[in-house]
């Protein structure tokens, strides 16, 4: 038998048509001979040869250790000669097998369509939280810095007159006390003021909490300030804003690792990213919610101010459809963010008033009477 | 088979006189059988924790480079999977202790980015070096011949003169970035030449940026006239079109330049890559993974490779047998690692 194919000798880029044929089955020899002149270029052992592994249909490279290279479009005569020299090896074209194999084909999209589903679902949250709740106090402190990079980049000075702040910073001080009173507190959460942008509030991860100019004169009553103050309590208290910076690091290392070298795709890896920041955001919201509705159940507070809040956010943002979504880290993209982002990675406010009337049904004591 | 022969046949005819071929770069994977190979490779990766990712890559690698072909032979890549691991593995530990010290750190970050600025020629360098090392065509292999201080000037002092020139220095930085690029490389002892000039740069700047304006106030005056948003909104997404459109515009444009300007001996290469076949794929490509959850992504790649190299051709002037290799070298893989990592986009 006889397998046409090229020969490189390795010095020079001139190929000579050539064939590969077995001299001694016994002895594993091996013969390249030239297809113009019949001359033996080259006898070798197997031992000597590297034959790369099939792919698809791509030509087979065998490489001597001495540097010359046969080269042949013949995928199967290479594989037979392998079984014919190496009976009671492995397979030849092991990988190459597996990869034509439609059970294995099926079995592998459904096994990582599972496991990338679990891993963003339930792996890369709870490792996310681990971190987060087991951050050396030394790092955490080191957050203090966000406040002044935010002031640089997107936080203008407040100009609330001091009494309003004041007058604010009075209405919040007991439930910053009772909420520090909380077991397992970990930061002392502290109230600031900026503008610079549309009605909004964050919770840092250092535990200051930022209300903007816009949110305080949006409100019409200082118990909805309470409302969003409890949400953003919640948001601080499951430390979601470092939870998030670890997911999206993690996220965006796996995504190297699995989609690998997609040099010209990679707005298609950033999906896989988006998606999962999505949900992640979603769930966010959703325990800063409840927290906050736990809270303001405890203080007597009536929950229509949290619903009234909600509705006001969000019609400020339909508005002006320009404002910056509640995230601190990475924040050259977070400037040019618009409503659907803000629509995405927060539930609607339809869906979270619905979500006050489920609290309201199960948490109330005279929910059977109404 | 018969391909093969075929084209061994051709080769051996014309090597006979001093030929004047015109050679097209060919693709001949197919998105079905690449897909395979692709899910079996992420399944791999997932169940071993992200350790068969080296395999992965290697598998991908050979498939593109075996199966693009010019003048009857196809490329090949030849790293191997474990020196990739452990470039990997190094890469990932670094990246991970660097953004978690510049993130937590933030006076210790500042200098970890200084530091960075200086390694970055050394990277960049080490990677390309270990792909072109990687590279093969006619059991010859690709050479990178960095320079650390001509990468410096490349990488940090062209790019930082662009900014203070206000932009207007930007195709002088592309052009220098190409010219170390292409220079440096080699076929076997033989450099490339790239004889680019500055003017090609300008125009295709001045072009872009006309497409940007155009489509920004064409964009803008439609969505506007519709009226179903706000200015702001209007511009965010004008803007957001406009970009993508421009940026596939000096793709398309950037990549025939290189082509062209490039020569191997007398041998010269030609592309006539069009923004319209570029832009079809592109879209075809980014409906059909959406559409399909991202499972369209390895026929995707296949796509675009396939109208890449249809629209490459390689211009024979006199013979192609004597390039001559160059003496063995061994690279690590942690650079080209690293540069990923770090996303340099090399």
């Amino acid at each position: 038998m006889h397998i046409k194919g090229f020969y490189l000798d390795g010095i020079t880029s001139k190929g000579i048509s050539a064939r590969l044929e077995l001299v001694s089955r016994q002895q594993k020899t091996l013969v390249i001979i030239s297809e113009d002149d019949n001359k033996q270029l080259h006898v070798f052992q197997l031992s000597n040869l590297d034959i790369s592994s099939r792919i698809g249909d791509a030509p087979r490279e065998l490489n001597l250790d001495s540097g010359e290279q046969f080269i042949t479009n013949d995928n199967e005569g290479i594989d037979r000669l392998l079984r014919q020299l190496i009976p009671d090896g492995i397979a030849p074209s092991l990988m190459h097998t597996l990869e034509r194999n439609v059970t294995a084909i099926a079995f592998s999209i459904i096994t990582s369509a599972v496991f990338v589903w679990l891993i963003t679902v339930y792996g890369i949250p709870r490792a996310a939280d681990y971190i987060a709740f087991n951050m050396p106090s030394v790092v955490v402190e080191q957050f203090e810095t966000d406040m002044a990079i935010l002031d640089r980049t997107m936080f203008e000075p407040s100009e609330l007159t001091t009494d309003r702040k004041n007058d604010i910073k009075r209405l919040l001080d007991p439930f910053i006390e009772q909420y520090i009173s909380l077991p397992e507190t970990h930061l002392k959460p502290r109230l600031d003021f900026r503008s610079g942008m549309g009605a909004n509030a964050f919770a840092l991860p250092s535990g200051k909490i930022i209300f903007t100019d816009a949110l305080v004169n949006l409100v019409e009553h200082d118990n909805e300030l309470v409302a969003v103050f409890f949400h953003e309590l919640g948001h601080l208290r499951q430390k979601h804003m470092m939870r998030r910076s670890i997911q999206d690091a993690i996220v965006t290392i796996s995504v190297f690792f699995i989609i690998g070298d997609l040099d010209a795709l990679e707005i298609a890896g950033t999906i896989p990213t988006l998606l999962a920041d999505m949900s992640y955001s979603r769930d966010f919201e959703r325990e800063a919610d409840l927290f906050a509705l736990q809270q303001m159940n405890e203080q007597g507070i009536d929950l229509d101010y949290f619903r009234d809040v909600m509705k006001r956010l969000s019609e400020e943002f339909s508005d002006h459809a320009k404002v910056v979504s509640e995230r601190s880290d990475d924040l050259g993209d977070e400037i040019m963010i618009t409503v659907p982002e803000f629509l995405l990675t927060h539930p609607g406010w339809r869906e979270r008033v619905l979500f006050v009337d489920e609290f309201e049904s199960v948490s109330s004591p005279d929910a059977e009477i109404n | 088979m018969a391909q093969l022969e075929s084209d061994l046949k051709s080769n051996d005819e014309t090597t006979q006189t001093e030929s004047k071929r015109v050679l097209p770069f060919e693709f001949r994977g197919d998105g079905t059988e690449y897909f395979k190979i692709w899910i079996v490779n992420i399944f791999l990766t997932l169940i071993t924790l992200g350790i068969y990712s080296a395999w992965a890559t290697v598998r991908n690698n050979r498939y593109f480079y075996g199966n693009t072909f010019v003048d009857g032979t196809s490329f090949s890549y030849l790293a191997k999977p474990l020196q990739i691991l452990k470039g990997r593995i190094i890469a990932v530990v670094v990246f991970t202790l660097f953004v978690g010290l510049a993130g937590a750190f933030p006076v210790a970050g500042a200098i970890l980015y200084l530091v960075l600025g200086f390694a970055a020629p050394y990277i960049y360098n080490q990677s390309l070096a270990f792909k072109m090392r990687n590279t093969s065509y006619k059991n010859i292999q690709f050479r990178f011949n960095g320079d650390y201080g001509e990468a410096f000037g490349v990488l940090v002092i062209w790019p930082f003169l662009g900014l203070i020139s206000l932009g207007l220095l930007y195709p002088f930085v592309l052009l220098k970035m190409h010219q170390y690029r292409m220079n440096q490389t080699a076929y076997g002892t033989t450099q490339f030449v790239f004889s680019a000039q500055v003017k090609s740069y300008y125009k295709i700047f001045g072009i872009g940026v006309g497409i940007l304006l155009g489509l920004l106030a064409f964009g803008m005056g439609v969505l506007n006239g519709l009226g179903l948003m706000s200015p702001n909104g209007a511009a965010v997404i004008a803007g957001f079109v406009a970009y993508i459109f421009v940026a596939t515009y000096f793709t398309v444009a950037f990549t025939n330049l290189v082509f062209i300007s490039t020569s191997l001996k007398e041998h010269g290469f030609n592309a006539t890559l069009t923004l319209k076949g570029y832009v079809k794929v592109v879209l075809i490509n980014m409906l059909l993974i959406v559409i399909t959850l991202g499972l369209y992504l390895p026929a995707a790649k296949v796509r675009i490779m396939k109208y890449i190299t249809s629209c490459i051709e390689l211009h024979e002037r006199g013979s192609l047998d004597d390039f001559i290799a160059a003496e063995k070298e061994s690279v690590s893989a942690l650079g080209e690692q690293l540069g990923d990592v770090f996303d340099f986009s090399v």
